[in-house]
C-alpha cells in the first residue's frame, strides 16, 4: 500500500505528511496531532462527535479518508479561537451548563459555529435540525439549545463592536 | 460480525484521477471501487463488507460537480455534488419538492455536507430516501464507461430500473453515474414525500414519494415509489392504477391506498416488522397522495409556475 503525500491546513497551521490509503482524518488529527478534541464516538456516521470543518463546513472526520482532505482546511475545536482562548460559542457553552460529560461538546460547538455562521439567529427548530446529527449521551439537549442562542447572540454583538 | 468501527485493517491502493477519461479507466479494473462522498462506503471498509484492490476518489472531477437549475428542459446536477449542495439549486425545494424533503431527511448536516445522490443510489441501500422521490419524478441517471476508443460512452437509465436488489445496481464494472436528470416541471403536477422513523437522524422504517399531474378534477398522471418495503425501491401500481383518470376527492385516496399492499413486500429487521411496513405504508401513502393533491390546487406549486 503506497504512503501518499498530502497537504492539510489544521487549525490556520499548513503540515505535510504522509498518509496510508486506508487512514481516515479522525485517526490523523487524533493520533499525530493529538487533537483530542475530536472524538472517536461510534466510528459509522451516527454521533457526531467527531465533527470538523473542512474548508468551512461541518463534516464527520470518522467517514473521511485523510487523502481525500489532500490541499484542504481542517479546523478542529481547538482551532475556533488562539491559544489559551475561548470563542463565543464556547463560552456560552460553559455559561448555560450544557457541558455535562462533555464528550459531544467539541462536535456540538463546531456543529453549532457552522450553523450560526449561515443563520446568524437561529430558532429552536434551526438548532435542533442543524444540531441532529450530533448526539448527547447525557441527554443534556436544554441547555444545548439555550447555548447556542446564547453563542448567536454573542457573536452578533461581537460583530458589531468589531 | 466483530464490530470494528475506528481503524480500516483492509488495505488498497488510493487514486485521485483529474480527468473523468482516467477515473473511467481505473474503474475498469475488477475489484476497483468509486469513492464519492464517502458516507456508505467507509462504514463498509470498516467492518471489511467491502474489500477493493483500488479506490478511485471523484473529488476532483470538476464534471461532476455541475448543477444546471430547473429550466425547460429539467434540472441536472453531476454525481459530486454534494446533498447540502443540491438542497440549494435555485428551484429544487419549489419544483421538486419531494425531493428536497426526501435529501433533508437524510442523516445530520455533516452526512449530507458530504453524502452525495449518486452515491444514495449507488449504494442500492433497499431504505434510501432520494431514491424513492427521484421514481416518483422520474428522474434518469446518466452513465459512463470509457470506451475501446478512449472517449467516454454514455446511456440514461431510469432510477427506478438502476436496482438489483439489496445493495446491487445495474452498473457494471467500469461504469459511473455521471449526472441525474429531473424532468421539467409538469403544469398542475406537484409531489409530496412521506417517511417514518424513530427519530429524525434514523433509516427509514418506510417511505413514499408521490408525483401527480391534475387536469381539472381529475388526476391524469401519477406516479408512487416506496421505500424500505422491498429489496428495492418499488412503484405503486396497483394504487397508480386506481387513481389514474379519476376525479380526486378525501375517500378515493384513502381507499386506494389501502392497495398498497398489494404492491410491496415488506421484511422484518433491526428497525420495524413486516405487519408494522404494512399498516403504516397505507397510512403514508394517503398522506402523500392527499399532500401532492392539495398543493396541485395551490398557485405558487410547480405546475403553476411552469405555465
Amino acid at each position: 500500500m503506497k504512503k501518499i503525500p498530502i497537504q492539510l491546513t489544521i487549525n490556520g497551521r499548513k503540515r505535510e505528511i504522509l498518509v496510508r490509503p486506508n487512514e481516515t482524518l479522525l485517526n490523523v488529527l487524533r493520533d499525530r496531532f493529538h487533537l483530542t478534541a475530536v472524538k472517536y464516538g461510534c466510528g459509522i456516521g451516527e454521533c457526531g462527535a467527531c465533527t470538523v470543518l473542512l474548508d468551512g463546513v461541518p463534516v464527520l472526520s470518522c467517514q473521511l479518508l485523510a487523502a481525500t482532505c489532500d490541499g484542504h482546511e481542517v479546523v478542529t475545536a481547538e482551532g475556533l479561537a488562539p491559544e489559551g482562548e475561548t470563542d463565543p460559542m464556547q463560552d456560552a457553552f460553559v455559561e448555560e451548563g450544557a457541558v455535562q460529560c462533555g464528550f459531544c461538546t467539541p462536535g456540538m460547538v463546531i456543529s453549532a459555529t457552522a450553523l450560526v455562521r449561515e443563520n446568524p439567529d437561529p430558532s429552536t427548530e434551526d438548532i435542533k435540525d442543524a444540531l441532529r446529527g450530533n448526539l448527547c449521551r447525557c441527554t443534556g439537549y436544554e441547555n444545548i439549545i439555550r447555548a447556542v442562542k446564547t453563542g448567536a447572540k454573542k457573536i452578533k454583538s461581537r460583530k458589531r463592536e468589531t | 460480525m466483530e464490530m470494528n468501527t475506528k481503524i480500516i485493517n483492509h488495505e488498497f491502493e488510493y487514486h485521485a484521477p483529474r480527468t473523468l477519461e482516467d477515473a473511467l479507466g481505473l474503474l475498469r479494473k475488477p475489484g476497483a471501487v468509486a469513492l464519492a462522498g464517502g458516507t456508505d462506503l467507509i462504514n463498509r471498509l470498516k467492518q471489511n463488507s467491502a474489500q477493493p484492490t483500488d479506490v478511485v476518489y471523484l473529488g476532483y472531477l470538476e464534471e461532476l460537480k455541475k448543477t444546471e437549475p430547473a429550466g425547460g428542459s429539467g434540472m441536472r446536477f453531476g454525481a459530486m455534488v454534494s446533498m447540502t449542495e443540491i438542497e440549494k439549486i435555485p428551484g429544487l425545494r419549489s419544483d421538486y419538492g419531494c425531493l428536497y424533503e426526501a435529501i433533508h431527511s437524510v442523516g445530520g448536516q455533516q452526512i449530507r455536507n458530504t453524502a452525495t445522490v449518486a452515491g444514495n443510489i449507488a449504494n442500492a441501500s433497499p431504505a434510501a430516501d432520494s431514491p424513492v422521490a427521484l421514481i416518483a419524478l422520474g428522474a434518469r441517471c446518466e452513465l459512463g464507461r470509457l470506451g475501446d476508443d478512449g472517449k467516454v460512452v454514455r446511456r440514461q437509465v431510469p432510477v427506478e430500473e438502476m436496482f438489483s436488489g439489496p445493495g446491487k445496481t445495474i452498473l457494471e464494472q467500469g461504469e459511473l453515474i455521471l449526472d441525474i436528470v429531473l424532468p421539467p416541471p409538469a403544469a398542475l403536477s406537484a409531489c409530496a414525500f412521506q417517511r417514518n422513523t424513530r427519530v429524525k437522524l434514523d433509516v427509514a422504517k418506510a417511505s413514499v414519494a408521490v408525483w401527480l399531474r391534475m387536469e381539472g378534477e381529475s388526476c391524469a398522471e401519477i406516479r408512487i415509489a416506496a421505500g424500505s418495503v422491498g429489496p428495492v425501491p418499488l412503484r405503486g401500481k396497483t394504487v397508480e392504477d386506481a387513481l389514474g383518470g379519476k376525479i380526486l376527492d378525501k375517500e378515493v385516496i384513502q381507499k386506494a391506498a389501502e392497495l398498497i399492499e398489494k404492491d410491496i413486500r415488506p421484511i422484518t429487521d433491526v428497525r420495524s416488522t413486516d405487519t408494522y411496513r404494512q399498516r403504516v405504508m397505507k397510512v403514508l401513502v394517503r398522506d402523500a397522495v392527499l399532500s401532492a393533491w392539495e398543493q396541485s390546487k395551490k398557485d405558487d406549486t410547480m405546475g403553476a409556475k411552469a405555465k
